[in-house]
């Protein structure tokens, strides 16, 4: 089964190589988008099974997102995983008490990430 | 996996690129005392540095945040010249 996973990152590169290491698995179908804004378009009709999500974008940063993505019919039930530099216990507990499903450090190994990212998805 | 390669090289080569105008960001907002600016380099760097291949930059950049949670205005200051020492190393030959 294929599964759709939507990374959203303000900063090109990390979009980029996100996409690149989530690519190395045949049966993930990835879209990567630059805002929160744009994910709060994307995922509601094209309805991930995951979304990674940056936590400090400009504008509408992480965690208002999520609280966004939750608000939502469509979009509150999709499991919502955050991809960033603080992810020591504590932040990490304030994510989890946010509605997130989980966390992954920053920077990540391009060559398990997929599989870090699957685990989220039951 | 050679094309994943590639692009990952290419990817290096221009995070080295980039870092010479966070270098100067970071010193403006060092001498401006901006520490939004120098949380919002400082996450950056720390998410970026170890996916592109200087992990050095990355712990750097998460001392930084750290001290600008919780330490005096020197531990800022010093954390910070420590973060551009290493961005200027990744100029350096070799």
């Amino acid at each position: 089964m294929t599964l759709r996973f939507l990374y959203v990152d303000d900063e090109p590169d990390i979009r980029e190589i996100a996409e690149m290491a989530l690519g190395l698995d045949p049966d993930l179908e990835v879209r990567t988008c630059a805002s929160g804004e744009e994910a709060l378009t994307v995922a509601p009709e094209w309805k991930p099974h995951l979304i990674l999500l940056d936590m400090m974008m400009p504008k509408l940063d992480g965690p208002t997102t999520l609280a966004k993505l939750r608000e939502r019919p469509e979009t509150a039930a999709i499991p919502v995983v955050f991809v960033t530099a603080r992810a020591q216990n504590r932040e990490v507990q304030g994510l989890i008490d946010l509605g997130a499903d989980g966390v992954i450090a920053k920077p990540f190994d391009p060559m398990t990430f997929a599989t870090t990212a699957r685990n989220f998805v039951s | 996996m050679a094309a994943f390669d590639d692009r990952l090289e290419a990817l290096r080569e221009r995070f080295i690129v980039r870092s010479r105008t966070d270098r100067i960001m970071l010193i403006k907002a060092l001498a401006a005392d901006d520490r939004t600016e120098l949380q919002r380099i400082a996450h950056s760097l720390a998410g970026a540095g170890g996916l592109f291949g200087h992990p050095e930059i990355s712990d750097s950049g998460q001392r930084l945040e750290d001290a600008l949670d919780e330490a005096t205005t020197e531990d800022i200051q010093e954390a910070a010249r420590e973060l551009l020492r290493r961005l200027e190393a990744l100029d350096q030959p070799g």
